[in-house]
């Protein structure tokens, strides 16, 4: 049975009330947790089950969302392991608890640490183009402007749910010189700029990141531009899945959130509303982790430090057999 | 001073009841003829005196259009170079009536004549994507379509305006299947497309196309992809100021277009920056669809040299609306 707080969960993402791979993991983790706890379930056996159905159905929130899919791995992962070892139900709602604060702390360090090292790549006077909305971009910026770093930073307003205007408004918040600027304008402030940063909602094995429609484009021009593309991922966004051809799956949104119910529902026409797009590991220059700065192409390195079985894909042998051997060292 | 109809004309382009860019140009150029024909100027130097006053109240009624002073500057050329030699008030007033009709019978033909050679350029299966609203590029579609071709046109919504919004709705009307999305979204579909179409708001000599924002990542995303990139441009709309080495300056139109003044006041202290046009490298340009023809971006020349034969620095500035960008 799929518990009230995951459904709530679900119903709030679905309502864009959240923004920002970070913040949804947290939400669906912590919704885990409290399901997890308030279970009722009379063996162990029965308790991972339910752990697992409501974990599946999390991560079908946001499927191109790779943290989520991380992890609620991870806490499976460690419930799993703990009943195979003879847990009761009362030990692995500890270990759900445990497993799930543990995962969202690592994130929330991980952005201080991303933070940290991406900070030590700005420089005093740098003119930042920034796209949608980045916990880990925020962290960097903020963190530069506390170190007296004074940045100008160019920030789209990120068609269509425009959450460009919140990264404005945490910058302006900060004392940050802050542009806000339509998202077709980025090819004419380009040549002002020194560098690009968007952060990841996933980072493929080959580098490739998934990331907010829109940001494809931008790492292209600032490429032609020979401006410096980032991009802030923790390596909890990278997949293992696509390690075995899985591709992340791009969701389109409503047609509402680009015509009004008027224009809409016209003959011969239709809306076509990608949420993510695909930036190849070429216009990339560097992914900047919370375990330091790797160019696209050492994203497989990352990759394979992915802790748990797969349990949210199709069935892969070479896949279970890879995380479960790196697990064991 | 004007005559009356000519002072009405230079009145509804100044209110704007006169808009787009072949409306203003030949507008401008009627209101040129009109004061030719009612001159009562004595001598050769009182009409040249008359017509350059004319032009002069005309240039100022709307600074910011292309298409206007290369309109005036079109028949004033062909008149000043025949000043010099003309005998009398009635041989250059035939001069300036001819040149002025030439000019008008030209740009009011012209979106046709693009849209027939355009329309050439589609095959039946075609993808099409274009951006912002463009009367020169929804005429080759239309074209295409009237001729039987069956294809269809991904069309940008083109913030801040939405002037997408437009095209789509004239081109579902005429029948084609639009299929509308963001400008981020372009380069996620390029790969779908096979030709990008869109208008200009300016060529410059080098063959670059300034248009709406957001054209360059367009035309970018579809060079990257080899998905050839047309622009359908009347003659009109080639600067000739570029060949003197003007820049075409970039108007930045006004903040409430980005966002509403309520929802600024809610974020705070930033700033907003609205740059409505952006300049395309020829690199990124296949062709360039004229009414006289298709020419390379590198072709831009040959056409500002027919159209506007040697010009001079001094005759190009006498002659102009626009600001051009001091740098």
């Amino acid at each position: 049975m799929i518990h009230k707080d995951v459904l709530s969960v679900v119903e709030n993402v679905r309502l864009r009330q959240m923004r920002g791979g970070t913040v949804i993991t947290h939400a669906a983790l912590s919704a885990l947790r409290s399901t997890s706890l308030a279970s009722t379930a009379t063996s162990s056996k029965e308790f991972v089950a339910n752990v697992e159905e409501n974990a599946k159905y999390l991560r079908k929130i946001r499927a191109a969302s790779i943290p989520l899919t991380n992890g609620l791995r991870y806490v499976v992962s460690d419930v799993q392991r703990a009943a195979d070892q003879g847990a009761t139900v009362e030990e692995l709602k500890k270990v759900v608890s445990d497993s799930a604060v543990g995962f969202d702390r690592k994130l929330e360090e991980s952005i201080a640490q991303i933070a940290e090292i991406g900070a030590r790549r700005l420089k005093a006077g740098d003119v930042i183009v920034t796209h949608s909305y980045s916990s880990s971009v925020l962290a960097i910026l903020k963190k530069a402007n506390q170190q007296g770093k004074r940045l100008k930073v160019f920030v789209t307003e990120t068609r269509p749910e425009l959450e460009g205007q919140d990264v404005a408004r945490e910058l302006a918040a900060e004392g940050v010189d802050t542009t806000l600027i339509i998202d077709s304008a980025v090819s004419h402030f380009i040549e002002d700029s020194d560098k690009v940063i968007v952060g990841a909602e996933a980072v493929a094995a080959n580098g490739a990141i998934v990331n907010k429609i829109g940001t494809a484009m931008i790492a292209a021009v600032a490429q032609r531009a020979r401006v410096r593309v980032f991009v802030a991922a923790s390596t909890y966004k990278f997949s293992p899945e696509t390690m075995f051809g899985e591709l992340i799956q791009i969701e389109e949104r409503p047609a509402s959130y680009v015509l009004d119910d008027k224009e809409l529902n016209q003959q011969n026409l239709k809306v076509r509303n990608p949420a993510f797009d695909v930036t190849p590991p070429q216009d990339i220059d560097l992914i900047i982790t919370e375990r330091g700065v790797i160019p696209p192409q050492a994203a497989i390195l990352v990759v394979r430090e992915q802790k748990g079985p797969l349990v949210f894909t199709t069935q892969e042998p070479a896949l279970e057999r890879f995380l479960g051997k790196v697990d064991s060292r | 001073m004007l005559p009356d109809d000519a002072v009405k004309i230079a009145d509804g382009i100044r209110d704007m009841r006169i808009r787009g860019a072949g409306q203003i140009a030949r507008s401008a150029v009627e209101a040129l003829e009109i004061t030719a024909r009612a001159s009562k100027a004595s001598d050769v130097k009182e009409f040249m005196d008359e017509l350059t006053d004319a032009s002069q109240t005309l240039l100022r009624t709307r600074p910011t259009a292309v298409s206007l002073p290369n309109g005036i500057r079109y028949v004033m050329h062909r008149v000043g170079k025949s000043a010099e030699t003309a005998k009398s008030v009635d041989e250059l007033r035939n001069i300036s009536v001819e040149a002025a009709e030439t000019f008008i019978e030209n740009a009011k033909t012209a979106v046709q004549r693009i849209g027939e050679i355009g329309a050439r350029r589609i095959i039946d299966g075609d993808v099409l994507l274009t951006h912002c609203n463009s009367s020169a590029a929804i005429s080759v579609m239309k074209n295409a379509w009237a001729s039987g071709k069956k294809f269809e046109v991904f069309v940008t919504e083109t913030r801040p305006r939405f002037q997408g919004h437009i095209t789509a709705t004239t081109l579902r009307k005429a029948g084609i299947p639009v299929t509308m999305i963001l400008d981020d979204a372009v380069r996620y579909f390029m790969q779908e497309v096979d030709k990008v179409i869109v208008g200009a708001d300016a060529i410059t000599a080098n063959g670059a196309l300034v248009n709406k924002i957001g054209t360059s990542m367009v035309a970018l995303a579809a060079h990257e992809a080899k998905v050839k990139v047309y622009a359908a441009a009347e003659t009109y709309k080639f600067s000739p100021e570029t060949m003197i080495g003007d820049r075409v300056k970039i108007e930045e139109r006004d903040q409430s277009e980005v966002i509403s003044q309520k929802e600024l006041e809610h974020i705070g202290s930033i700033k907003i920056r609205n740059p409505a046009f952006d300049v395309t490298p020829p690199e990124y340009i296949d062709l360039i669809i004229t009414e006289w023809g298709i020419i390379p971006p590198l072709g831009a020349i040959l056409i500002l040299q027919d159209v506007f034969g040697v010009i001079t620095a001094e005759e190009l500035h006498e002659y102009q609306t626009y600001e051009i960008e001091e740098d």
